[in-house]
């Protein structure tokens, strides 16, 4: 929770939910001790209020584990037969993958997924290296690529949704020849 | 929250699952099979259902495996799966029971499906007819009648080893709400089945 007003406002906070924890602990301990029918739905109403907003206590009973062993209300259900799971566990292991999905998707995902930022990072060190170096252009059949001592931009076209900027540093700006792609 | 108590041999079964090793899938499905098929149980009312929601968890933990954050409770999270699979029944069987009711209400043919199965709420008044039954087998209707959201808290509280930071945490809702719901689930089933009250003290 927030404190706004400085060590009063604090104090005053800190009292408060000192008192409402105070306050709640018979429904707690109730509850922690699985002694629900020691409790009215508006004493659970309050005490599910305050556990939504007192950290403390919620970590306190949320750290119990429930003594229903003890609660009539429990009865162990009949489990399946022993042929039964047999044939359960013959049905899993048909149908489960024999690698988790994860796993095996995974490493294809990696290699996919890495592919477009490494030929963009192999485009940027090529720029990069042609630019500091005043390297003669690199040519490929469809693209060249070489530095220029000094471009001024009056114009620029872009897609929707991109926002064109030109900065003071070095800036890379693509000249396209019409029916000519941009290395990828 | 508390750390969840794991069996450190757990992780290695899980490391070994992963990779779809047999023996350790198997091992883990011995484990937890007897775990999950109770709170399948407890949340769709049918033996049969139950089974099913067993099988496709198993399946859907071993297909997910390498997701699983090591040092959690494999415990914790299967449950999670058997009870949204167990969740995920109900609602589909509440949507076939609504078509199927409509079709009649039209007046025509039905799909040819067998009817849908009893899911316990005909059983929410206790009548002459349950009376005969026993104990365990009144308490499942009983707790097949619940609203689902009640049910699925009955069913990770009645499991008994989980803390109830795990059942908030399986549910995906605050503890509060757990110990509410607990609360009206508990208090629901000890109205309808209150004709049982003198053999139904407390165990301990
Ligand atoms: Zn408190």
């Amino acid at each position: 929770m927030a404190l706004r007003d400085g060590p009063a406002a604090q104090w005053r906070m800190t009292a408060v939910t000192t008192r409402d924890c105070a306050r709640q602990s018979d429904a707690l301990t109730a509850l922690r001790e699985g002694r629900f029918d020691a409790l009215t739905p508006d004493a659970v109403a309050a005490a599910e209020a305050h556990l939504n907003h007192c950290a403390a206590c919620a970590d306190k009973l949320g750290a119990a584990r429930p003594v229903s062993a003890s609660d009539p209300l429990v009865q162990a259900p009949r489990q399946p037969a022993a042929a039964q799971w047999r044939r359960a566990w013959a049905v899993i292991a048909d149908r489960s993958p024999s690698v988790s999905s994860i796993w095996r998707a995974g490493r294809a995902g990696i290699l996919r997924s890495a592919w477009t930022p490494l030929a963009a990072a192999a485009a940027c060190v090529m720029m990069v290296v042609s630019w500091r170096f005043a390297a003669p252009p690199v040519e490929s059949g469809l693209w060249s690529l070489a530095a220029a001592g000094d471009v001024r931009v009056l114009e620029m076209d872009v897609g929707e949704g991109v926002t064109a900027m030109v900065g003071d540093g070095p800036t890379v700006v693509w000249i396209l020849e019409p029916e000519m792609d941009a290395p990828s | 929250m508390t750390a969840p108590n794991v069996d450190p041999s757990e992780d290695v079964l899980i490391a070994r699952a992963v990779h779809g090793d047999a023996d350790a899938r198997r091992e883990l499905f011995e484990r937890f099979r007897e775990a999950a098929y109770a709170a399948a149980l407890r949340v769709t009312g049918r033996p049969e259902d139950a089974l099913d929601v067993v099988q496709d968890a198993f399946i859907k933990a071993f297909e997910s495996l390498a997701g699983f954050a090591r040092g959690a409770s494999f415990k914790t999270w299967l449950l999670r799966i058997v009870t949204n699979r167990a969740l995920d029944l109900l609602r589909a069987a509440k949507v076939r029971r609504a078509a199927s009711l409509d079709q009649r209400n039209d007046g025509q043919d039905r799909d040819g499906l067998p009817d849908p199965p009893a899911r316990g709420d005909e059983y929410e008044t206790p009548g002459a007819g349950l009376e005969r039954m026993e104990l365990g087998e009144r308490l499942a209707r009983a707790v097949a009648s619940l609203p689902p959201e009640q049910r699925a808290v009955f069913a990770l509280y009645a499991d008994g080893e989980l803390t109830y930071a795990d059942i908030a945490k399986i549910v995906g809702i605050p503890i509060g709400t757990v110990m509410s719901r607990l609360f009206h689930a508990r208090r629901r089933l000890t109205e309808m089945l209150g004709d049982l009250a003198p053999t139904m003290r407390r165990k301990d």
